[in-house]
């Protein structure tokens, strides 16, 4: 299958730098701004890209709260903060993927009245944008009590990645022959142990993927929780930087004691279990982050 | 038409030697079949006559001309994919026209060339339609087509008449074998059909793991095989090899199993300068073995384990003390597993190969 | 009729059902999500657009009021005309534009090498907004911060770019910009295995037929390429049309008065925020434009692409 990249390649070496240069400037917005993040967060100060010289002190946060006088808002404990990051992130994640794998299953394996439906549903779902509901999503979490909860969070976001989730899940099951699940029942398992036992092991990557995606949202989470959880002790990493970024960079206001390699560091901070992925989970991002198209 | 000359021709996958050191010369409007199990080489190096593939080693002429290091569209070759991969959002018509397109031919010219090809290779009504309205018959045709419009020094075909089915690959045998004669293209063929190459081709090139096992005209390719390889993967059923020993003494004589076959004094030298050690078959094709009734006339007595019977030969499986031999007779013969039976081989279809090499001695 | 296959002294037939309870049981959390987020929702943006709803959370139906202030509101087209500005730029520009370029500029090297920029335009899909608006802080920001300036004084020598803010200078350049620059990877990774799958013989015949790369490009895998290109146009177009994430941390709709609101945030700013003041049932009605729009797209793509997509057939049959 990636005999076509090789053989799309251009023979000539001459034209194959131009791509490479061609691909390299295309990209330099990307890369610029990121290299901008890392160098930031350990400078004493930035010019454009370079620092003028490096230094841990921007990640004093960690050790003690920042304090930002007269801004109206009190600062929370960033450990507080990540936790809260974490806890939202992580929980969205197993409902996700539980959810994701059962009705995944179900649609891939089992033929049931409706089932037709279902899977149109899930379809139609995909591309209908759910953020548009979030003045009526106000008023049902309003309902249930949950604003101000981090589960008003949790449980919205899961919704949101169920057209996804039920996808992916759905396309890994197909991939399982059937006779595999026949020679389990033939050997004397029940459904339930073959399912937890058998199927589920097999899809493992397709589970793993989603896992990671369902983190990564989760713990990026920005609209929910801006409209959710105003109060500083639920805050997430997101409501933290915002608050501080505006306060220092848009506002223009001259904070004491606050520099800017200091809030770029913050942002290093909440970036740091998504490089981590990139750094060790490539494979599973690459197919599964545009939706699971068939495919990918 | 051009003479197509391939000189010490390699190609490595890494560690993999897909093709390796063949050569081959070919003569202009020569049609050369590549025949061989799958993975033995032929269709890589197919691609690299195409210019698809870069040899790791090695050159390819085009008459005197070097063309090793030029792109395929610099070759003027033609070629038909064992797939067709025909352009799917194309009509037929622009299918076939798009090689002269790219020439930048005036657009009268390209008319009349596409509806010429059309008409030779019997599509003309079909010009308008895509290929995913045809069968696999015509599409294949179109390919031809396609691959013909321009008017090639070489043309190329993998495997063309592996996704028909039987009857359409039968008539489209004596069909590909008549346009190329009418036309006199270079060609070259690959197939793991042994069929295919011994009915259509003027000369067979066989080969296995990437290398060349013996060149030659179906004639020779069939009587006089270069070594094992080729003598067992030509011929349906295929040779029999016959597990021997050769005996000097006072006389030569091969000892198998079962019996012992005399030489007379020139084949026993030549069997023994040729050898590296006394380990032999004795090859004789299935066909080339006849049942005796008399004891003194035979030279080897076999016993039947399983008859065959296929409706115009039948064949018999027998053992011949260490091996198992097949051996066609006619349909009527009376013979039953079980049966002690007396053989007696055509001499001049025998043959003797060097168990350790593989190599033919005669 | 011979006898039936029976294993474990049941018949093959039962072993192969699902007991109902079963299937309900796998489905039914499911099911319950989508009823609670996703139906309800819908219904309660329909239901509350008649009403005149605010942080009380009356039920006071009024009628077509708020569809009428919509229609009067003298600002109602400057936001219509900002999103469907918003909208097709950035599609053409960079979710499909951009995109292209890059699913087939990657395809062109070693896929290892390829990987390396796929995975470098995942970036910004991945990172969290709030850090995304911190890079193009960082990028937009006036000398000696902001890297545009830096590389346009320094680099450049055009000192007159000094103390330009480019988000208020050039508000609708960064917003595109940040906007697709996220999207592009939709189209590049999309795009990208759709090039993937094409037939490598029909590219090694283009090739035999004389085609330079240029060709081969243009009259070969572009026109192969032309459904994938459409979904990811359909899809995209629905996407943009609804977001506003970032528009809100970059310029919350300014600068001045709705200079780049569109549809979505002025949704977000009438209901959710304090300053428009919590108007529920006008943020209703506002949504249910998009609702509406959005319900009929996704059918609308679902019907077209939908049978591109395998179906595949359980075996096992529910009691």
């Amino acid at each position: 299958m990636t005999e076509i990249e090789y053989e799309l390649m251009p023979s000539k070496k001459k034209h194959r730098m131009i791509i490479y240069i061609a691909l390299i400037l295309l990209s330099l917005p990307i890369i610029i701004p990121y290299a901008w993040l890392v160098i930031g967060a350990f400078a004493t100060d930035l010019r454009g890209v370079i620092p003028t010289g490096l230094t841990l002190s921007n990640w004093k946060f960690l050790i003690e709260p920042i304090q930002v006088p007269g801004a109206g808002v009190k600062y929370p404990d960033i450990w507080l903060v990540t936790f809260n990051t974490l806890f939202i992130a992580a929980a969205t994640t197993i409902l996700t993927v539980f959810l994701s794998a059962f009705g995944g299953y179900a649609l891939s394996r089992v033929k049931f009245a409706g089932r037709g439906l279902f899977l149109a549903l899930t379809m139609v779902l995909r591309a209908f944008p759910g953020i548009a509901l979030l003045v009526a999503l106000f008023y049902v979490i309003n309902m249930f009590r949950l604003y101000g909860n981090p589960w008003s969070v949790i449980l919205s976001k899961t919704a949101l990645m169920l057209p996804l989730g039920l996808w992916v899940m759905k396309g890994f099951f197909d991939t399982i022959s059937w006779e595999i699940e026949m020679a389990a029942l033939v050997d004397g398992l029940s459904r339930i142990k073959t399912f937890f036992k058998i199927m589920l092991p097999l899809v493992r990557p397709g589970l793993a993927a989603l896992s990671i995606l369902a983190f990564i949202y989760g713990w990026s989470e920005y609209i929910l929780v801006v409209v959710f959880l105003p109060t500083e002790k639920s805050w997430t990493l997101t409501m933290y930087l915002q608050r501080l970024a505006y306060q220092a960079f848009a506002g223009e206001v001259s904070v004491a004691g606050i520099t800017r390699p200091m809030i770029i560091a913050v942002g290093l901070w909440y970036m740091i279990p998504i490089i981590l992925f990139f750094i060790f989970a490539q494979k599973y991002l690459l197919r599964v982050a545009v939706g699971g198209v068939k495919g990918v | 038409m051009v003479r197509v000359k391939l000189v010490n021709l390699s190609k490595y996958f890494g560690k993999v030697r897909a093709v390796d050191n063949v050569n081959i010369n070919i003569s202009h409007g020569e049609f050369i079949a590549l025949l061989g199990p799958s993975g033995c080489g032929k269709t890589t190096t197919l691609l690299m006559i195409a210019g698809i593939y870069k040899p790791t080693k090695g050159r390819i002429y085009f008459d005197d001309k070097d063309v090793t290091d030029l792109p395929p569209k610099d070759r003027n070759v033609g070629m038909v994919f064992q797939s067709y991969a025909l352009y799917p959002h194309m009509k037929v018509y622009d299918n076939i026209a798009f090689p002269l397109k790219i020439k930048k031919l005036p657009k009268n010219e390209i008319d009349k060339k596409v509806k010429e090809i059309a008409n030779l290779l019997k599509i003309g009504e079909l010009l308008d339609r895509y290929p995913r309205q045809l069968s696999g018959g015509q599409q294949q045709r179109v390919a031809l087509a396609r691959a013909l419009v321009k008017e090639p020094d070489v043309l190329l075909l993998d495997e063309p008449l592996s996704n028909l089915d039987a009857l359409l690959r039968v008539y489209m045998r004596a069909e590909i074998k008549r346009l190329q004669k009418e036309l006199g293209i270079t060609t070259v063929y690959v197939t793991h059909d042994q069929v295919e190459a011994l009915s259509m081709a003027d000369r067979i090139v066989v080969m296995n793991k990437g290398k060349i096992q013996q060149i030659g005209t179906s004639e020779e390719i069939y009587h006089k095989p270069a070594n094992t390889f080729v003598a067992s993967f030509i011929g349906t059923p295929p040779m029999n090899l016959i597990r021997c020993e050769f005996k000097e003494g006072e006389g030569y004589a091969i000892k198998c199993g079962g019996f012992t076959y005399k030489l007379s004094k020139e084949l026993g030298e030549l069997v023994k300068s040729k050898i590296t050690s006394p380990e032999v078959y004795l090859g004789i094709r299935p066909e080339h073995i006849y049942l005796t009734k008399e004891p003194k006339e035979a030279h080897a007595k076999a016993s039947v384990i399983v008859t065959e019977p296929l409706g115009r030969d039948l064949i018999v499986t027998a053992d011949v003390g260490e091996d198992l031999i097949k051996i066609i007779v006619p349909p009527t013969a009376p013979i039953a597993p079980g049966q002690k039976i007396y053989l007696k081989f055509d001499e001049r279809y025998l043959h003797v190969f060097d168990r350790k090499t593989g190599e033919a001695v005669f | 009729m011979g006898k039936a296959l029976v294993i474990r002294d049941m018949p093959l037939k039962r072993l192969l059902t699902i007991k109902s309870v079963t299937v309900i049981l796998l489905i039914a959390p499911v099911l319950v999500f989508i009823i609670i987020f996703y139906f309800m929702p819908v219904f309660l943006t329909f239901a509350m657009a008649f009403t005149d709803m605010d942080y009380r959370f009356q039920w006071n139906f009024v009628g077509f009021v708020n569809f009428q202030r919509m229609i009067r509101d003298p600002l109602i087209t400057k936001i219509l005309f900002n999103t469907l500005f918003y909208v097709f730029t950035t599609l053409l520009c960079f979710n499909v534009g951009y995109g292209l370029l890059l699913a087939i500029l990657t395809s062109l090297i070693p896929p290892r090498v390829g990987n390396v920029f796929r995975l470098l335009w995942l970036l910004p899909r991945l990172t969290p907004p709030v850090v995304y608006y911190l890079l193009w802080l960082g990028i937009t920001s006036p000398y000696p911060y902001g890297l545009i300036n830096f590389f346009l004084v320094d680099i450049l020598g055009l000192e007159q770019y000094k103390d330009v803010y480019w988000i208020y200078a050039a508000p609708w350049a960064v917003v595109i910009l940040a906007n697709g620059f996220v999207g592009a990877s939709f189209g590049m990774l999309i795009i990208g295995s759709a090039i993937k799958s094409i037939p490598i013989d029909v590219i090694r015949a283009a090739k035999v037929d004389g085609a330079s790369l240029f060709r081969l490009i243009k009259d070969i895998m572009l026109p192969i390429l032309k459904w994938p290109i459409l979904f990811v146009t359909a899809y995209q177009t629905l996407s943009l049309l609804t977001s506003f994430e970032y528009i809100l941390l970059l310029t919350d709709g300014g600068p001045g008065f709705y200079t780049t609101e569109v549809w979505a945030l002025h949704v977000y700013h009438k209901a959710l925020s304090a300053f428009g003041g919590w108007e529920f049932g006008y943020g209703a009605a506002l949504s249910l434009v998009l609702v509406v729009l959005g319900l009929a797209l996704s059918i609308l793509y679902f019907k077209i692409f939908r049978f591109r997509e395998l179906i595949f057939e359980p075996k096992v049959e529910v009691t």
